[in-house]
C-alpha cells in the first residue's frame, strides 16, 4: 500500500513539473524573453571583442605567442557567430522588441568587421595590430552602453 | 545468524592479499555456513526487484558451463577481520567467468598485460 | 633523509594535482563576473575537503583499505550501489571535462583545433596508465602542475584590489542566486568526489601503513590548501583583468592571458603548461578513480600496483570509462560547458559520497583507536551539512539563474 501511495504522489509530481514546463516553453515569446536574448547575445559579442582587442594588444606588445592568438581569435569568432545565430533566429515580437533589434544589429555587423580587421592584422607588424585593436574600441564601447541600458 | 550479518559484504582476500572478491551471499545448512558465495549470481538476488533479477541473469548468460555463483567452501577460510582471509591462493578457487575470459581474449592479449606496472 | 624526500614530494605532488578543469573554469568565470567576492567560498571548500581527505586517508593508512572499498560493508549491497552509480557517472562526466581540458590546452599551444587532439589525448592516456608506475606519474605530473603558480604570482603583480575580498555582495549587473549559483559550482569544484576516492586508493597503491598517517597528512593540510591557492591564482587574475572591463570568462584562453599580460610569452607557456599537466593529471586521477570505484564495490583485484593481467577487470572499466568520456567529446560539446554541468550535478552527489565517508571514519573494526576525534566529527558534521545544503539548491539556481547565464 505504502508503495502505491510513493507512486501515486511520484507520479502526480511528475506530470505537474511536466505541465509547467510544457507551459513556459510554449508561452508566447514576449519582449521580456526578446530582451533577455538580445543583451546575452549582445554580452557575448562584447566579451569576443573585448579579449580580441587585449589579445591583439598583447600580441604586439609580444607578449603572447603567434599559436595562442590563432585560438583565441578562433574562440572570439565563435562566440560572435553564435551571438548572431541566436540573435537572428528569432523575429521580434513586438515593437518595442523591434527597436532592440534595430539598435542591436548594426552592433553585431560591426563587430564581426572588428574581428576580422584584427584577425586580418595578426600576422602582421605590431602598429596594424595596435590600429585594429583601436578601431575596436567604438564597437566595443557601443555593445557595453546596450547592455548597461538594457540589463 | 550474527556470524551472517558480519560476513556479508565483506571483502575476500587470497592467502597472498589479492582480493578474490565481496561475500555477496552465503550458503547455508540449518544455522552452519558451508560456504560463502561470489559473483554477479550470488548478488543478483540481494539486489531484488528488476535490477537484481537483470544483474543474475547477465551473468548467467556469461556462466557458459552453467557452474552457478562462484563457490568458495568455508572451510578454506583461514581468519576473519576487517576481511575474510582464506587459507589458499586465488589459483585454486573457480574462477570468475569475467576475469578469465578477459585475460584470455581481451585484456590478456594487449602487449605489456604480464608487466609489473 | 629518504621519509623526508618522501614528504616533500609528496608535497611537490599534492599541489599540481589539486587544481583540475573544474577548479580553472569555475574560478576564472566566478572572478570575472562577481571580482574577488566568492574567495571566501575556496576557504571554505580547501577547509572541506581536507576534513573529509585526512578521513579517507587515514583510512587507507591504518584499515589498508580505500574508503570506498568499505562503503559496501556499512551500507549494504543497494545503498552502496546507488553511490556508485552516481560516483561513476560523475567521475566518468569528469573524465570528459579533464581529457577536454588537455585538448583545449594543447590547443593553445599548437593551434590544432581541439577535436583533433581529443583522440590522440585519450590514446597518450591509457597508454600512460597501463605502462607507466603510479608514482612516476604522480611526480611527473604533480610537479609540471607546479607551472600554475606563474598564474598566482601574475595576480599579484597585476596589482588586483585585494580590499574587494570583503565585499560579499554581488557587484552591479548581478543578482543574488547567480551568486550563490556560482559559489556552489565553485564549493563543487573544491569538493569533487573523484578525489577523495583516488586519495585513499591512491594510498593504498603506494602501501602506506599506520606509520605513513603523517605522510597522508602532510600531504593533505600541505597540498590541498596549495592547489586551492593556484585555484585563487585564476579566481584573482580574472578578477584584475576581465571584471573591471565586464568581460565574462568562459574559454582557456581567456583564463591564461593574464599570464601572458603580467609575464609575456614565457609566463603564458608557463600557464598553459600547468593547465596541460593539471588537467592530464586530472583525467589520470578521474579515470583510475572509475576504475577504482567499480572495482571496489564488487570486490575485484584491482589498481595499477597488480600486474594487468591480474586486474582484467579493472582495467577493463578504465578503458570503457576513457572509451566512453571522449564518444561524449567527440558529440562537439564544449569542453567548458561540460565542466560547468558537471559540477553542478556534483554538487548534487556530494552527500553520497562524504557521508559514507564520514560513517566508515567513526568504525573501530576498521580503525581501531584511530577513528574520528570529537573535533573531526564536528566538522566532517558541519560539512555534511553544508554538503547537503550546496545539494539541494543546486538545481532550483540552476534553472532559476539559467546555469548561471
Amino acid at each position: 500500500m505504502r508503495s502505491r501511495d510513493w507512486a501515486a504522489t511520484a507520479v502526480t509530481v511528475v506530470a505537474l513539473l511536466w505541465g509547467a514546463l510544457g507551459y513556459l516553453a510554449t508561452r508566447p515569446a514576449d519582449f521580456h524573453d526578446y530582451r533577455t536574448m538580445t543583451v546575452s547575445a549582445a554580452q557575448s559579442a562584447y566579451g569576443a571583442i573585448a579579449t580580441a582587442r587585449l589579445t591583439a594588444g598583447a600580441r604586439a606588445d609580444g607578449r603572447v605567442g603567434a599559436p595562442y592568438v590563432r585560438a583565441s581569435l578562433a574562440d572570439a569568432r565563435k562566440a560572435i557567430a553564435g551571438a548572431a545565430k541566436n540573435f537572428g533566429a528569432e523575429g521580434p515580437p513586438d515593437e518595442r522588441s523591434t527597436t532592440l533589434r534595430d539598435e542591436l544589429d548594426p552592433l553585431l555587423r560591426e563587430a564581426k568587421t572588428a574581428l576580422d580587421e584584427i584577425e586580418g592584422a595578426a600576422d602582421g607588424v605590431p602598429a596594424e595590430l595596435r590600429k585594429a585593436a583601436a578601431d575596436a574600441a567604438g564597437v566595443a564601447g557601443g555593445l557595453a552602453r546596450f547592455i548597461a541600458v538594457h540589463s | 545468524m550474527l556470524l551472517a550479518f558480519d560476513l556479508l559484504d565483506r571483502q575476500i582476500v587470497d592467502r597472498d592479499g589479492t582480493p578474490v572478491g565481496k561475500v555477496d551471499d552465503l550458503e547455508l545448512d540449518g544455522p552452519r555456513v558451508t560456504a560463502l558465495l561470489t559473483g554477479q549470481q550470488a548478488l543478483g538476488p540481494r539486489l531484488g526487484g528488476w535490477l537484481g533479477r537483470w544483474v543474475e541473469t547477465s551473468a548467467a548468460r556469461l556462466d557458459v558451463d552453467r557452474l552457478g555463483p562462484r563457490r568458495i567452501p568455508y572451510d578454506v577460510v583461514a581468519r576473519i577481520d576487517s576481511a575474510v582471509h582464506l587459507s589458499v591462493r586465488l589459483e585454486i578457487l573457480d574462477p570468475a567467468p569475467l576475469e578469465r575470459w578477459l585475460d584470455d581474449h581481451a585484456i590478456g592479449r594487449i602487449p605489456g598485460a604480464d608487466d609489473d606496472a | 633523509m629518504k621519509r623526508l624526500l618522501a614528504v616533500t614530494l609528496g608535497i611537490l605532488t599534492a599541489i599540481g594535482g589539486f587544481v583540475d578543469i573544474g577548479d580553472i573554469v569555475s574560478t576564472s568565470e566566478a572572478g570575472a563576473r562577481f571580482g574577488l567576492s566568492h574567495a571566501w567560498v575556496l576557504v571554505v571548500g580547501v577547509v572541506g575537503i581536507c576534513v573529509y581527505a585526512e578521513m579517507a586517508g587515514r583510512v587507507a593508512a591504518v584499515s589498508g583499505r580505500p574508503v570506498f572499498d568499505l562503503v559496501r560493508e556499512r551500507l549494504g549491497p543497494r545503498v552502496a550501489l546507488v553511490n556508485l552509480v552516481g560516483s561513476y557517472l560523475i567521475t566518468v562526466a569528469t573524465l570528459g571535462a579533464e581529457i577536454g581540458g588537455v585538448a583545449l590546452a594543447l590547443q593553445l599551444l599548437n593551434g590544432a583545433p581541439y577535436l583533433v587532439w581529443v583522440p590522440l589525448v585519450a590514446v597518450v592516456l591509457w597508454l600512460a596508465l597501463w605502462r607507466v608506475r603510479f608514482e612516476t606519474l604522480e611526480r611527473v605530473f604533480g610537479l609540471a602542475g607546479l607551472a600554475l603558480i606563474v598564474v598566482l604570482v601574475s595576480a599579484f603583480s597585476l596589482r588586483p584590489a585585494f580590499g574587494t575580498v570583503t565585499h560579499l555582495t554581488p557587484p552591479a549587473g548581478e543578482n543574488w542566486p547567480t551568486y550563490w549559483f556560482f559559489a556552489i559550482a565553485l564549493f563543487a569544484s573544491a569538493m569533487t568526489p573523484y578525489e577523495v576516492f583516488f586519495f585513499s586508493s591512491g594510498g593504498v597503491e603506494e602501501h602506506w601503513t599506520p606509520r605513513d598517517l603523517n605522510v597522508s597528512r602532510v600531504n593533505v593540510f600541505v597540498g590541498f590548501p596549495l592547489g586551492g591557492l593556484l585555484a585563487f591564482g585564476f579566481l584573482a587574475t580574472s578578477a584584475t583583468v576581465f571584471h573591471p572591463l565586464g568581460v565574462r570568462v568562459d574559454t582557456l584562453g581567456q583564463a591564461v592571458l593574464p599570464a601572458g599580460l603580467a609575464y609575456g610569452q614565457i609566463g603564458l607557456a608557463l600557464a598553459i603548461v600547468g593547465v596541460f599537466a593539471a588537467t592530464f593529471g586530472a583525467a589520470m586521477e578521474t579515470s583510475l578513480s572509475a576504475g577504482y570505484t567499480v572495482a571496489q564495490y564488487f570486490g575485484w583485484a584491482w589498481g595499477k600496483m597488480l600486474r594487468p593481467r591480474r586486474a582484467t577487470r579493472f582495467h577493463l572499466v578504465v578503458l570503457v570509462s576513457i572509451l566512453v568520456a571522449v564518444a561524449a567529446l567527440l558529440t562537439t560539446i564544449d569542453p567548458i560547458q561540460l565542466t560547468e554541468y558537471m559540477l553542478i550535478f556534483s554538487a548534487i552527489a556530494l552527500p553520497l559520497t562524504y557521508l559514507p565517508i564520514l560513517v566508515v571514519a567513526n568504525d573501530r573494526g576498521y580503525l581501531g583507536n584511530k577513528v574520528n576525534g570529537r573535533f573531526a566529527n564536528v566538522l566532517g558534521l558541519v560539512y555534511l551539512v553544508i554538503v547537503v545544503a550546496a545539494a539541494v539548491a543546486a538545481i532550483p539556481l540552476m534553472v532559476m539563474t539559467g546555469m548561471g547565464g
